[in-house]
């Protein structure tokens, strides 16, 4: 492992590589400290420019925007007390109490290097936990990896907004999507309307962009205007003193350990920061501080929604199975270069996964000179009006999608998906859910082939393999809390209405 | 030094209450038109052919499950809705980020016109002319800003995509009245 993980480093010592690092770094700071640009939309319109580009560049390319994207969205948090993700909303409570006090290049400057310290941890973990998992799931043969991909959608449809039924509705429409084009058994078209633009499918780039990227730019141009806001420009960044340091490191490591354990279960970053703060004021000696200017208020988000990133990647790159929108856009990106995720890619690519780890690894550690660097320009771009931003994104996303392949097509279907993802979040449906419903669609029905091929058509193969019986029972699980929760709510509400009918006689 | 700016409220500001009950009405209407994908799919699916003994689901089987998996979401919201709307206080709808209060449905609309413009003419008319055109429009169109900040996205911008991904990645762009060979009719 350390051999080739040796040569991932390697592979990142050219001028290429450092540049895409670093371009990254800055676009996804930048971006993500847009309002209403978040990690994944920031990615999402580096994707067509990774198709240009080798694998390893393009891997490179995103892990420093993903990198930065975690920590630009606290510099709004901060600053003017709007998150520029979900993720950063948690630092907003004691970041913004810092900067009305005067402080906010010390509030900046803990979220930057605590945020590089949890990213950096959470890589070392990942690295540590992908390969072994990967080499458990290569004696996993198909009903197994179906069954995984049935729970991967159950989490996915339980952390896709306030409503179970329309995160699966939404998921299931992301894999009904994947049955568009040619058959991947049979080679037969489906649902191409006798159009050949189709025979190849949804061109998934074109998807994502539309989902992410101008669904979120429609809904920002529905949104009436603002109030003003103020902004401090002289703010520079102030990095901790050691004593600073060691005073949040008990917040840093539960910002550290939540973050990963939260990462893998796919909950998101929003929530492993907000559990994150929980824990560190519970375990604070001075939690009154807490929601009043704490540094440890600061650290233990920051580092949880960095942390973040290692755990979504797990289940990701070992089980080919994403937890998160970001990880669902490595995957398509993956996906994109040919290189199929999965326990195969441990055997087929693993100088890819590698080289992946060590851009992970330099990057986090890169944010720090970079987040201190571009500052300025983000405090800037935090300034752009709406109306500039929301029409430089679409021109942006939908050029970005021309590039693909140099068709029309494209782009017509990443507008199409723009105004379904629209729809989808008015009417509450997450189009987050759709996209790893569609990364998933790609693995799901194939391996759901493979088990009933294996089965001679009998679906009792996935009841009389023990491991593939486990996971879809914990899917179920999954499933039916929310249901359970609700019967119970209605017999206690039955029950305390007849007591009181009784107490009143 | 201070400067006033124009900045989007987002996840942090609470919108005004939604009506709970307009809710489960919308959610009975999302029941309605899952059950109706769903059903369209499933009808898709039966001209698709069925499995055979080396392929037992066939092209058919995975867009039939995913469209009984749609139907039986449609009727499961269905269900919710109703029982939300006859016994409020089973209700849990609580307010959230997505909720997003007023909609400017004059200014979205024009705008996804404005969208739906672009893409048409961007093949005829080229990249730099359709792109600046669409940039004027889009602004004009969502509101004032600093004249300055106006010319430099309308040119810039444009100019600046060009060079990244023409000239940088060396991917072409829609040349439109500018591709000489359709003019010389080659």
């Amino acid at each position: 492992m350390l051999e080739s993980l040796g040569a991932g480093f390697a592979s990142l010592a050219t001028i290429t590589g450092v540049l895409a690092m670093v371009l990254g770094l800055v676009w996804g700071t930048i971006g993500a400290a847009l309002p209403g640009i978040s990690g994944p939309q920031s990615m999402a319109l580096m994707l067509p420019l990774t198709f240009a580009m080798d694998v390893g560049t393009a891997l490179m390319l995103l892990a420093g925007v993903w990198v930065g994207a975690n920590y630009g969205g606290s510099i709004p948090a901060i600053l003017i007390r709007t998150p520029g993700t979900p993720s950063n909303a948690a630092a907003i409570m004691d970041g913004y109490a810092l900067t009305k006090q005067g402080k906010a290049g010390k509030a900046l400057g803990v979220s930057l290097v605590c945020g590089c310290i949890g990213g950096f941890i959470s890589v070392v973990i990942l690295i540590a936990l992908v390969v072994p998992l990967g080499q458990v799931m290569l004696r996993f043969a198909s009903p197994e990896i179906f069954a995984l991909t049935i729970f991967g959608l159950t989490v996915i449809a339980t952390v896709a907004g306030r409503s179970l039924i329309k995160g699966i509705a939404a998921a299931l429409f992301g894999l009904l999507l994947t049955t568009v084009g040619l058959d991947q058994v049979a080679g037969s078209p489906r649902f191409t309307f006798g159009r050949p633009e189709l025979l190849g499918g949804f061109e998934l780039i074109a998807v994502l962009i539309g989902f992410f990227a101008i669904a979120e730019m429609l809904y920002q141009m529905a949104r009436p205007k603002d109030d003003l806001q103020e902004i401090d420009r002289s703010v520079t960044t102030e990095l901790p003193t050691l004593r600073e340091l060691m005073g949040v490191a008990k917040a840093t490591g539960i910002g550290s350990a939540v973050g990963v354990v939260v990462g893998i279960a796919g909950a998101g970053g929003a929530v492993s920061s907000f559990v994150a703060y929980g824990e560190a004021k519970r375990w604070s000696k001075t939690p009154e501080q807490f929601g009043k200017g704490s540094l440890e208020g600061v650290a233990a988000p920051e580092t949880a929604n960095n942390s973040d990133q290692g755990g979504a990647l797990v289940p990701a790159l070992a089980l080919g199975i994403p937890s998160s929108a970001s990880a669902a856009i490595i995957l398509a990106a993956l996906i994109l270069q040919g290189v199929r995720p999965g326990p195969a890619l441990m055997t087929d690519n693993s100088a890819v996964l590698y080289t992946f780890f060590a851009a992970l690894l330099v990057t986090n550690i890169l944010m720090l000179p970079v987040g201190m660097i571009i500052l300025r320009a983000c405090i800037k771009v935090v300034s752009v009006s709406p109306p500039l931003l929301i029409t430089g994104v679409l021109v942006l996303s939908l050029i970005g999608t021309y590039s693909l392949n140099r068709n029309m097509t494209d782009v017509w279907v990443a507008v199409a998906f723009g105004f379904i993802g629209y729809g989808m979040k008015r009417f509450g449906f997450s189009p987050p859910a759709a996209v790893l419903g569609m990364v998933l669609g790609y693995i799901m029905e194939g391996e759901l082939r493979r088990s009933m091929m294996m089965s001679l058509g009998s679906p009792e193969i996935f009841l009389t393999r023990p491991i593939a019986t486990t996971i879809l029972l914990l899917a179920a699980l999954v499933l039916l809390r929310p249901l359970i929760a609700v019967v119970l709510r209605a017999a206690r509400s039955t029950g305390s209405s007849s007591t009181s009918k009784e107490l009143t006689k | 030094m201070r400067s006033a700016v124009e900045v989007n409220q987002s996840s942090t500001e609470r919108h005004a209450p939604s009506d709970a009950r307009h809710t489960h009405l919308v959610d009975l209407a999302a029941a309605v038109a899952l059950v109706v994908v769903g059903g369209i799919v499933l009808v898709g699916a039966l001209d698709l052919a069925s499995g055979s003994t080396s392929d037992p689901l066939g092209p058919r089987g995975f867009p039939t499950l995913l469209a009984l998996g749609l139907i039986g979401a449609g009727v499961g919201l269905g269900i919710l809705s109703i029982v939300r709307l006859s016994r409020p206080d089973l209700s849990d709808v609580v307010e959230d980020d997505d909720d997003m209060g007023p909609v400017d449905r004059g200014r979205l609309l024009l705008g996804s016109l404005t969208i739906v413009g672009y893409v048409v003419i961007l093949p005829a008319l080229g990249f730099m002319i359709g792109t600046v055109a669409f940039i004027v429009v889009m602004i004009l169109l969502q509101g004032r800003v600093g004249r300055g900040a106006f010319f430099l996205t309308s040119v810039g911008l444009p100019v600046a995509i060009y060079l990244v991904f023409s000239t940088g990645l060396g991917i072409s762009l829609p040349e439109g009245v500018f591709d000489l060979a359709t003019l010389w009719g080659g």
